[in-house]
């Protein structure tokens, strides 16, 4: 059984007099351990997916199905418990809390889960080794460079073991070196740990290192089994 | 600056000084403001595109706006209260003052021991008539006649022991301007043979009306006089003098036997239009003169004097304005915090924009013009409308107090004014105070980073070798120390202090550069807050007043902030160690938690705020409480255990009262009282003596000094029947406080005085304050009686109580050597189950003839604790205003809380977070930032509450005893914590519904 399966999702916006499709009927599955990459121009609809498919946002029309429960028929408490026991986050700016350590932020979802204080800052630091963090767990995040900063949220995705991470442009504010590390550690997690990684990005390196990519244009999922190079032509047919 | 620059910036000076010189100082000021307002909106047209940002900004958030003007204007609301309210106070003084006395300027008369004044020949008084008389200005100085006695209404029964009465006619009275009846209308006769006029506030305690009728007595002698008009006239002396009911001179003197002498004499002066006490000051020399021509064998003084009269009201009055500046304050300051913050973060909110006008090419002085414009759009609709509801404030309070206090027969709401002055002086502060904290506030704002501020990054923090901030640290130690030097030179405990204080808070901004802010601020938060605390020994030994409680009150919370934000840290762990919640509410306080205290200037400005708000409450609440237990104990010490006491004022008992009441019918008295109700009863002589002694001052100097007082007769059933516990006594000598009064009843060389001989000054507070004990146990004094003769007596004792004042000695001597024989002063139990208040009144009429009065100790009681809670209530109420202050911040934090951090609200959704707790996370940072706040203002005050009873209650005669009145505390720290959970919970619940998706997508 997929781990995702998703059926005939949309996705409407509506603004004032306009409405936008921003997902338009997309069916798609994706199986336990892989690493997905989502690519695709600006626009086309990669971060809604992700937020639709990971319940921090409502689909307007569709069935979401997350390890055979369906995320569509919960509510908003069971998505959240749903999201802070079985998901993982990664996002582009990092999004760790300022006022927190590296350890502190790992640990959160931890503690959100009511996970022992004592226990989740093992696993805290457990995770930081992992990442390579484990002489910088004090320090808070302003003290981080961007890469650092990207492993701890990484760390944070995986503090509760989930069964998937999202992760949304993770390497869009690194440099080249900065970016292949990260990539090479989620790659590393995934084999290592069987976690599935659901990427969107608009780097070809990054989609290269996935097993699968998932290819969208205006709302709709065009290719379930692109390569990087049809994507690099993509853009470039675009202009 | 370009020269048309100049011109204008000369041209708006000169004319501010102009207007400085030509208008009284609050008008000039006004003037000073429309001009730098003018100045503003001038310079504002030639920025015009900074004045459209400055307006639009204004406008911006309609409810942020509205949010900010409601906190900036408190602050002007309290100066407003406190000028409207003087001016009320200020009103009905000179109402009382000017309208009771009529026309009566001064009254002179020869006091005699008794508290009366001395009858003398006519032709003495006329000739002291015609001396003054021809002092220029002087338009009347006729003699009179003045005494107490009983009276009581045939027609109501009511009755009073001992009303003013003052004997005068139409010839002598309208010299000084007649009569105004309770209508106001003018009455020029004097009242007839048969008749009296009646002061209007009498004739309502006795209930009679006009055409009623009065029985005044005196012994056994009684007159009935017909009440022809009720007068506003009465206030034409003090204390004594203050007259109750007027009657024809003649009819008074044929009643009290005065054969044509006088005691008194009222003299008028001529009104000088616009100013009718200009010739006065004049006139009070000459009278001082003429009546100093009579030299010891004649000793007149001035009695009464209208202009000092009205002068001390007014200074009074002065004193209860500053008592309210003095707790407004606090409220001030807690508004000029508010102002910075509200500032601060405005600025924080717009910086990107800032950051971009400045990457455009704006200069640092175009920021601050921007910020300056809207701070006077700010400046001016908040004081106009902080001075508007000040005004409404003021007469909601003063209707307040109207009913809770007793301010004589006057009601204070009656009296309800405001003049144009402080109207404008209210306006003027605000305005100041607000457009110059929100240019300081502003000037830090405009030194922004353009690329830090484009990209809305935060500050990094300030680097230990700052050189500006050791440069801050340096200027604050100078200016430290020279405020300290100016404290040491005029001896003032104010400067000193405060000096002192900023050079040890200096410390933080010097040692940061060796040892980093954390250890530096401890060590400048901890020394700061053991300058102020109580101390075995005193820093500056000087005097001081009540301003000081604003002083230590800010550098003690100042302190104790900088102590909790420097270890925030510590904080945070102990709280998350401490509150063991579950299901994943421990992460919700750790980010509640810590959110705050890593923001350490918003989170210490708004602690700053309720700590100070909350530390004043607690004061307060403990002085009341601490004198109410005080007046609840010496009312206690003071009544011996009895229910009454009671004390003829007049004539002489022909028998003991107990049996005149026992046998009413014997003594032609009516029967009003059973004496069979009474249980109990030690009674007392007493007779005016005046006591003198030494004192050897520190320094080796000896001073004499005099004072009158009473001698106390007593007999043994004075402290077998009655308890009146001793406060000092020798206690190798006498074993027990009987012993002493033993020892004092056998030797009648061996006194014991009554509390008031310790007595310690009220309102002296912190280090330097108290004072010494006039005389101790063991001293000599010399008592002399009103005949003459004197002696040595030995102090063995001095009791509690201060209710009776006097030298308590054995029974027989006081009434051999000074004359107190017989029953001056009665103490009373009755059976339970009467009443003591009807048996007082009945009581008081059975003994119209000796005008007894009585003192219903328990009622007093009751009274005095009633008007103290109720005065310390209005003041806690009116400081409640300052949390308003705290509580209007935390919700504009609240709100820009949300708004920074709506990413993160979006990170923590999307991670797990529940609605709920995101409403929780952000309820609990503002109750922790108001809880902190509450906490350190409590503790803080306490301690300084507990200092004020070491130095002022402590050692006072009264049975002071150290308790911390809880229940205000806890209701208005409650109050203000709930308060805060409702001001931020809406916009925490609009956190909860930020779309997670939506910010982490397009923030």
């Amino acid at each position: 059984m997929p781990i995702i399966s998703c059926q005939n999702v949309k996705k409407t916006y509506v603004t004032g007099d306009i409405v936008v499709e921003a997902l338009k009927d997309i069916t798609l599955d994706i199986e336990k351990g892989e690493m997905v990459a989502v690519m695709g121009p600006s626009g086309c609809g990669k971060t809604t997916l992700l937020n639709c498919l990971s319940g921090i946002d409502d689909v307007t029309a569709g069935k979401v199905m997350i390890e055979g429960t369906e995320l569509t028929s919960l509510s908003d408490d069971q998505k959240s418990d749903f999201r802070a026991k079985r998901m993982g986050f990664i996002f582009q700016f990092y999004n760790l809390l300022p006022v927190l350590t590296a350890a502190e932020n790992v640990e959160l979802p931890l503690l959100i889960c009511g996970e022992d204080p004592k226990k989740a800052r093992e696993r805290a630091m457990e995770l930081l080794v992992q990442v390579g963090l484990k002489e910088r767990a004090g320090l808070r995040p302003a003290s981080l460079s961007g890469g650092e900063r990207q492993r701890v949220t990484i760390a944070r995705a995986l503090a509760n073991r989930p069964a998937l991470v999202w992760a949304d442009e993770p390497t869009g504010d690194l440099d080249k070196k900065t970016s292949d590390d990260v990539v090479n550690l989620m790659r590393q997690l995934n084999t290592e740990s069987g976690e599935t990684f659901v990427i969107v990005t608009h780097d070809p390196e990054v989609g290269a290192r996935c097993d699968r990519i998932i290819h969208m244009r205006d709302g709709e999922v065009i290719s379930q089994n692109g390569a990087v190079h049809n994507i690099a032509q993509e853009i470039k047919e675009l202009g | 600056m370009k020269p048309s620059y100049l011109a204008l910036v000369l041209l708006f000076f000169f004319a501010g000084l102009a207007a400085l010189a030509v208008l009284p100082l609050a008008y000039g000021m006004l003037a000073i403001i429309g001009l730098v307002t003018g100045f503003i909106i001038i310079d504002a047209l030639r920025h015009g595109i900074l004045f459209t940002m400055a307006k639009r900004n204004f406008i911006r958030r309609k409810g942020t706006t509205a949010l900010v003007v409601a906190g900036l204007m408190i602050g002007t609301a309290i100066v407003s209260v406190s000028f409207v309210v003087g001016d009320t106070l200020d009103n009905m003084i000179s109402n009382q003052v000017t309208e009771g006395a009529g026309n009566v300027d001064f009254v002179v008369g020869v006091k005699d021991p008794e508290g009366g004044y001395t009858f003398l020949n006519s032709s003495e008084y006329m000739d002291l008539s015609a001396k003054i008389g021809a002092i220029d200005h002087v338009t009347a100085a006729i003699p009179s006649v003045h005494t107490y006695l009983g009276a009581m209404s045939v027609e109501t029964g009511l009755s009073s022991p001992s009303l003013s009465i003052t004997g005068t006619n139409t010839t002598a009275w309208s010299g000084l301007g007649g009569w105004t009846s309770s209508t106001g209308q003018k009455v020029s006769d004097g009242p007839t043979a048969s008749g009296c006029y009646i002061y209007e506030s009498t004739a309502k305690t006795l209930g009679v009306t006009e055409g009623g009728h009065l029985l005044l007595a005196l012994g056994n002698q009684t007159m009935v006089l017909t009440v022809e008009h009720l007068v506003k006239n009465h206030e034409v002396g003090q204390g004594n003098l203050t007259t109750n009911v007027f009657v024809d001179m003649d009819t008074l003197d044929a009643f009290i036997h005065t054969n044509g002498s006088y005691n008194i004499m009222f003299i008028a002066v001529q009104d000088k239009p616009g100013d009718k006490y200009a010739y006065n000051a004049e006139v009070r020399d000459q009278i001082v003169t003429v009546l100093h021509s009579y030299g010891p064998a004649i000793e007149f003084k001035t009695i009464f004097d209208v202009k000092a009269q009205l002068d001390d009201g007014k200074k009074n009055a002065q004193m209860f304005t500053q008592l309210f500046f003095v707790f407004g304050s606090f409220s001030i300051i807690a508004g000029v915090a508010l102002v910075i913050n509200i500032f601060t973060m405005l600025g924080e909110e717009r910086k990107s924009e800032m950051g971009m006008a400045r990457a455009l090419g704006m200069k640092r002085a175009d920021l601050r013009r921007l910020f300056t414009y809207e701070g006077m759009l700010y400046a001016l609709v908040s004081s106009l409308v902080g001075t508007l509801i000040g005004l409404g404030m003021a007469y909601i309070m003063v209707f307040a107090v109207s009913d809770l206090i007793n301010f004589g027969s006057v009601k204070l709401a009656d009296s309800f004014t405001f003049t144009p002055f402080s109207l404008a002086a209210a306006f003027i502060i605000g305005f100041l105070i607000t457009i110059t904290t929100v240019y300081l506030a502003t000037s830090r704002i405009s030194n922004l980073n353009i690329v830090r501020a484009v990209k809305n990054v935060p500050e990094p923090p300030v680097p230990r070798k700052d050189r500006r901030a050791f440069m801050m640290g340096v200027l604050m130690l100078l200016g430290g120390l020279c405020l300290m030097f100016i404290g040491i030179s005029f001896e003032s405990i104010g400067p000193a202090m405060g000096g002192l204080s900023l050079m040890t808070l200096s410390l933080g901004l010097l040692l940061r550069k060796y040892i980093g802010d954390r250890i530096a601020w401890n060590i400048a938060g901890w020394l700061t807050l053991l300058l102020w605390m109580p101390l075995p020994w005193k820093i500056f030994d000087y005097g001081m007043g009540i301003e000081m409680f604003v002083v230590s009150g800010l550098f003690m919370v100042t302190s104790a902030l900088i102590i909790v934000i420097f270890n925030s840290d510590s904080i945070v762990m102990f709280i998350t160690k401490v509150f063991r919640v579950k299901n994943g509410y421990r992460a919700v306080i750790k980010t509640s938690v810590s959110y705050p205290l890593r923001a350490k200037f918003r989170t210490g400005l708004s602690i700053f705020i309720f700590g100070l708000v909350i530390f004043t409450v607690t004061v307060l609440s403990m002085i009341s409480g601490i004198i109410n237990v005080g007046i609840q104990n010496a009312i206690t010490d003071s009544s011996g255990g009895f229910d009454l006491i009671a004390y003829k004022t007049t004539g002489t008992f022909p028998a003991d009262p107990w049996d005149m009441m026992n046998d009413s019918a014997a003594y032609g008295l009516t029967g009003y009282v059973e004496g069979t109700n009474i249980t109990k009863m030690v009674e007392l002589g007493a007779m005016p003596v005046t006591v003198g002694g030494t004192t050897l001052a520190s320094n080796g100097t000896v001073s004499h000094w005099a004072k009158g007082t009473t001698i106390m007769g007593f007999g043994s059933d004075f402290f077998t029947v009655g308890k009146f516990p001793l406060s000092q006594w020798n206690h190798t000598t006498y074993a027990t406080e009987n012993d002493v009064y033993l020892a004092a009843m056998s030797d009648p060389s061996l006194v014991i005085l009554d509390g008031s001989w310790q007595q310690t000054a009220f309102m002296e507070f912190g280090p330097g304050g108290g004072s010494s004990v006039s005389v101790a146990v063991g001293d000599t004094i010399t008592v002399k009686s009103i005949a003459g003769p004197y002696e040595n007596v030995t102090v063995i004792g001095i009791m509690k109580q201060t209710f009776f004042n006097g030298v308590f000695m054995q029974k027989e001597h006081a009434a051999s050597f000074y004359g107190a024989a017989g029953t001056t002063v009665m103490m009373i139990d009755f059976k339970p189950g009467l009443d003591v208040q009807d048996q007082a009144t009945l009581l008081e009429r059975e003994f119209i003839p000796y005008g007894v009065q009585t003192v219903n100790v328990n009622a007093i009681a009751k009274q005095v604790t009633k008007i103290i809670d109720s005065v310390f209530t209005l003041f806690q109420a009116f400081l409640s205003l300052g949390l308003v202050i705290g509580i209007t911040g935390l919700g504009i934090i609240t709100i820009r809380s949300i708004h920074e951090r709506r990413l993160e609200i979006g990170m923590m959704r999307a991670i797990g977070y529940k609605k709920r707790m995101v409403v929780a996370n952000f309820a609990i940072e503002s109750a922790f930032i108001a809880a902190l706040g509450i906490i350190l203002g409590t503790i803080l005050g306490v301690i300084v509450g507990y200092d004020l009873y070491q130095t002022a209650f402590a050692n006072s005669s009264f049975d002071f005893q150290f308790v911390i009145n809880w229940v205000p505390i806890t209701l208005i720290s409650l109050g203000a914590f709930l308060a805060t959970l409702a001001c931020v919970y809406p916009a925490a619940r609009g956190a909860s519904k930020v779309s997670p998706a939506e910010v982490l997508r397009f923030e």
